[in-house]
């Protein structure tokens, strides 16, 4: 609202209001700073200068997901029996395994890298559905809750197999609560690309793998045996994941913006140039090297949680807001500042 | 009546199960079912917003007469209309993928 406010009007008030967002973004960042240092005081990081006012109450009992994996008994509803809750053993259902698992390695991430406790930063429980609907070949967040295919049996397994599903789909809870980008176009490929670099953080943590080690591959294992991929989408080389007619010929996800395309489909492509911010991030990450998610994931996270990230920001802006992040981390002449804008330029996006 | 269908999205977010039918070339009784989800649909204008991020979205295609006519919709979000007729297509996509598999 502030943002689309500074577009307008005169010079000196659009100033004044950009001036007012910049202030609002420090003490986001001092917020985080505040976390970095007082580790352990969570519950003082988190109310930070008091606005949302009840986080801090809700944040003091963090570091603990709160999981319960239920059934949806082969129905496209997210309703049924429970099946574990939080502390419960193991069941012989390896889908309630995965999922309890996958929800588990992505609030870790949050919480141990971010100081994020859960989806809504609040301690949201993490609620989820496996074998949802019949034959059903895909997972997602509808807003409250996460849902689970077991797949159609010829062309996907079940959608709990690779730990990176789980971390995409929670993290379209995180925009929702954060920028909520809409899922369209520019900002939904953004919001796409945020799903898969969260994603494959998640799988890289729970690995405790470099970013050189990592595969960066989003859904590996996903496919039945015989289908001809290695995954559904590949963040090292975009468009070249999968090449098989079952999933209607080669992955079409471009690597550079002289590749984006224009379609009708998929909300305008969000799975197709999310290709072009995974190939930005994947670049960011090797270049600054060790764990992607010490330097380069803090500094998508932070441009992800900027207040400045509004619903229907482009490639353009999300890529100055991750400069903005890491200039404000590392330091305005940093590496780190350097190869995020260096990479952003190798796929097109002259900041 | 030639009635296109194509399912994208999802959280692979690739080309979906798809299929064509004309309805000169269907048993009679099979055109004429299809005839009627599709008028039964006639009122809905999708917008094709999403419901939801990964959720399908379904691309529907009627040509007839020379004119064609699309909408899209998503999954999670059909108007109540044209609830049977995605349905029917669904199933009829599905088939179609599995026979040429």
């Amino acid at each position: 609202m502030q943002a689309a406010l500074a577009l307008r009007g005169d010079e000196s008030f659009r100033r004044k209001v950009l001036a007012s967002l910049q202030t609002d973004n420090s003490f986001r960042l001092l917020r985080l700073g505040l976390v970095e240092y007082n580790r352990g005081d969570f519950a003082l990081a988190r109310t930070g200068r008091g606005f949302r006012g009840n986080r801090w109450v809700a944040a003091a009992t963090g570091g603990q997901p709160q999981r319960t994996i239920y059934d949806a008994q082969h129905r496209q509803q997210s309703r049924g029996p429970k099946l574990r809750a939080e502390g419960d053993q193991p069941t012989s259902d390896v889908e309630v395994n995965e999922a309890y698992d996958g929800l588990g390695a992505t609030y870790n991430l949050y919480w141990n890298a971010f100081q994020r406790d859960s989806i809504d930063g609040l301690g949201l429980a993490l609620d989820g559905y496996v074998h949802f609907g019949h034959d059903y070949d895909n997972a997602f967040w509808d807003g409250k809750r996460m849902n689970f295919g077991d797949g159609d049996g010829v062309t996907y397994q079940r959608f709990t197999i690779s730990v990176d599903i789980m971390g995409h789909e929670l993290t379209h809870g995180v925009t929702q609560y954060e920028s909520n980008l809409i899922y369209q176009g520019q900002p939904g490929a953004i919001n796409e690309s945020i799903s898969d670099v969260f994603g494959s953080l998640v799988k890289q943590y729970s690995m405790n793998q470099t970013a050189d080690k990592a595969d960066w591959v989003i859904g590996a294992g996903l496919f039945k045996p015989g289908v001809n991929g290695v995954g559904i989408r590949s963040m090292k080389a975009p468009g070249t994941a999968f090449n098989d007619p079952a999933l209607g010929g080669k992955d079409p996800q471009p690597a550079h913006m002289k590749d984006y395309v224009r379609t009708f489909q998929d909300n305008g492509g969000v799975h197709i140039n999310s290709g072009i911010p995974n190939k930005a991030f994947y670049l960011v990450a090797t270049r600054i090297g060790s764990k992607a998610w010490e330097k380069a994931g803090l500094i998508w996270y932070v441009a992800c949680t900027n207040r400045l990230l509004t619903p229907r920001a482009r490639f353009r802006e999300f890529a100055g807001l991750t400069l903005s992040s890491a200039r404000a981390l590392y330091g305005y002449g940093s590496a780190e500042a350097d190869v995020v804008l260096q990479s952003w330029r190798d796929v097109g996006i002259y900041l | 009546m030639i009635v296109e269908f194509t399912r994208s999205g999802g959280f692979a977010g690739v080309r979906g199960p798809a299929v064509r039918m004309d309805t000169t070339s269907l048993p009679p009784a099979e055109a004429a079912h299809v005839e009627t989800l599709v008028s039964d649909a006639t009122s809905v204008t999708g917008s094709g917003r999403s419901s939801g991020a990964d959720r399908f979205q379904y691309t529907i295609s009627i040509t007839e007469a020379g004119r064609t006519r699309t909408v899209r919709l998503s999954e999670g979000n059909i108007p109540e209309p044209a609830q049977a007729l995605v349905e029917y297509l669904v199933d009829a996509a599905r088939k179609e993928g599995h026979r040429k598999a």
